[in-house]
């Protein structure tokens, strides 16, 4: 896992270092997005591929749901508390 | 999100090939999707620094416009891994691992799912969609109900792309700002908060 922490600080410093040169930007958009898409097929397969998540893809929709409920209503409670710790008042 | 339902699309294509058996020798081949997810966060980390707009916009950053990505980052954590105290079959961790993606579904869903497995894989890529699909959707209701900075910090790294407009027309100019310095900020949260949270 350090690896791949590494590899995305490695990226942005050399990001960092040829930001003068124009042209790399869209080609390294477009090279994300080939690998994000490959990579997307890849997880498809592997869930298709496994017959147990296939079974179970109706719980783990509701798991997935039940973690986005649990995620947006910490983040908006969590905001809101640092705003009134932060200013004595909650802000509009 | 055009792209979005590109995304979608080839994950269904994806599925489908598994379903049916078929899988492309060259991804069985040990390590072969992992190099990939190498050179994914390499060029996520390229395109970050390349971008000249996310620096200037850091220059407008104050400590106190930082609260908000921090308190969704504390707010995801501590919620999804509340969440999956009470699911049956989900541990606190994955829970966790999962509200690290902040809404950011392509990078975290790839990343848990090759660490640990297509089952924590889809919960990812579904919990983080909707995270997006959500804020999309209930943004009018989100700012009634919690007012303006809601629809932000359910956004979470999604507030400065994909639910950026949404926002900036259900609030005003001064959180429209805050939205894109969130959404900035998480983005690049996000590969550490993830590939952390699976284990250093």
């Amino acid at each position: 896992m350090l690896a791949l922490i590494l590899l995305f600080v490695l990226g942005v410093g050399l990001g960092l270092l040829l930001r003068k040169r124009k042209p790399l930007a869209p080609l390294v958009e477009k090279l994300t997005q080939v690998v994000v898409c490959a990579l997307m097929v890849v997880l498809g397969i592997s869930v298709g591929g496994n017959p147990q998540v296939m079974q179970n893809l109706g719980s783990l929709g509701l798991q997935a749901l039940a973690l986005t409920v649990g995620a947006v209503t910490g983040s908006i409670l969590m905001v809101r508390g640092l705003f009134h710790i932060t200013a004595g008042k909650p802000r509009q | 999100m055009k792209f979005s339902v590109v995304l979608l699309g080839l994950f269904i294509l994806g599925v489908m090939f598994g379903t049916a058996g078929f899988m492309p020798q060259f991804l069985l081949i040990d390590g072969v999707s992992m190099q990939l997810v190498r050179l994914l966060l390499l060029l996520v980390g390229l395109g970050m620094g390349l971008d000249l707009q996310f620096f200037t916009y850091l220059r407008h950053v104050n400590l106190r416009m930082l609260l908000v990505p921090a308190g969704v980052v504390l707010g995801s954590l501590v919620g999804a891994g509340l969440a999956a105290l009470l699911l049956p079959g989900l541990s606190v961790r994955d829970g966790v691992v999962v509200g690290a993606g902040l809404g950011y579904y392509s990078l975290s869903s790839i990343l848990i799912g090759q660490v640990r497995g297509a089952e924590l894989g889809v919960v990812a890529l579904l919990s983080n969609i909707l995270r997006e699909v959500s804020t999309l959707l209930l943004t009018p209701l989100l700012v009634r109900a919690g007012g303006k900075l809601a629809p932000v910090a359910s956004a979470g790294a999604t507030s400065s792309d994909t639910t950026l407009p949404v926002i900036q027309r259900y609030t005003d100019s001064a959180t429209t700002l805050i939205a894109v310095i969130n959404g900035l900020v998480l983005t690049l949260l996000v590969p550490f908060l993830v590939t952390f949270l699976l284990g250093g």
